[in-house]
């Protein structure tokens, strides 16, 4: 996807006559673009195959827009990355929908509401924003606008949640219950990816895929 | 042709251009992958 990113760029600063920092804005646009869109599309595609698209799709975004503001941990390589990315919203969506949707009550999302958000609070302001080497965050001042973005959509979070309870008890609608569980899986994800065993288990899986990729590439 | 072909390019430069800074005043992009940044978009 890099090299595809590159030559897009290429093509676009020789037609324009560019110089080399507008290229490499342009190659680091594009990837961006197609990471996420990638992103978007296999979450869609792998939810429809389980029939929880529309629920893979919010935790995917939930997380995705939290992240913008609190960083996280990284994958080596943007393949490994949409696969955890799918696996993790597709996995999370089915988890609630198939396993927890059945048994959900009104209890159950205000307590989980409550220990979730208490939670993610405290490690978004401990640790948020967590930055990469290929991205590192060195000014004060863009740390706490990060800090306090991620704490202002939090914020938002709850209020969305709040809605979502109080139109289930107008209306009884038991998907909203769901909706917000939904909201609670991307926000608890992109939390744990703050911390030290969010690093760790990433890691790990990161290594392994790594690993079998690197194995695949050897036979064929 | 050439004229659709170079509105095409600026296009292009201009959607990637504002991706790149949204990016940029952002603590990562959209998935868990994040490449190099330019140098040209780093704040100092």
């Amino acid at each position: 996807m890099e090299k595809l990113s590159n030559n897009i760029a290429n093509k676009v600063a020789l037609e324009l006559s560019l110089d080399d920092d507008n290229r490499e804005v342009i190659a680091y646009g594009t990837f961006a673009l197609m990471q996420m869109l990638l992103s978007i599309i296999f979450v869609f595609l792998f939810g429809l195959l389980f029939h929880v698209a529309f629920a893979a799709l919010i935790i995917s975004f939930t997380a995705a827009v939290l992240r913008k503001y609190s960083g996280g941990v990284h994958a080596s390589s943007p393949g490994i990355c949409t696969f955890i990315g799918t696996i993790v919203c597709v996995g999370q969506a089915i988890l609630i929908s198939l396993l927890i949707g059945p048994v959900v009550n009104l209890k159950l999302v205000i307590i989980l509401g409550i220990v979730i958000f208490i939670w993610s609070y405290c490690i978004i302001y401990k640790l948020a924003p967590v930055d990469s080497i290929a991205k590192p965050i060195v000014k004060v001042e863009k740390r706490n606008r990060m800090k306090k973005g991620s704490i202002i959509l939090l914020s938002a979070y709850l209020i969305i949640t709040v809605i979502f309870i109080l139109f289930y008890i107008s209306s009884g609608e038991k998907k909203l219950l769901i909706y917000a569980l939904c909201l609670y899986s991307g926000i608890l994800w992109q939390a744990f990816t703050l911390t030290t065993s969010g690093h760790l288990l990433i890691g790990k899986v990161d290594i392994f895929l790594n690993h079998i990729v690197k194995k695949g590439g050897k036979i064929v | 042709m050439k004229f659709v072909k170079k509105h095409l390019f600026t296009l292009i430069a201009v959607v990637t251009t504002l991706v790149a800074t949204s990016v940029a005043s952002s603590a990562c992009w959209w998935a868990s992958y994040q490449p190099v940044e330019p140098k040209c978009l780093r704040e100092k």
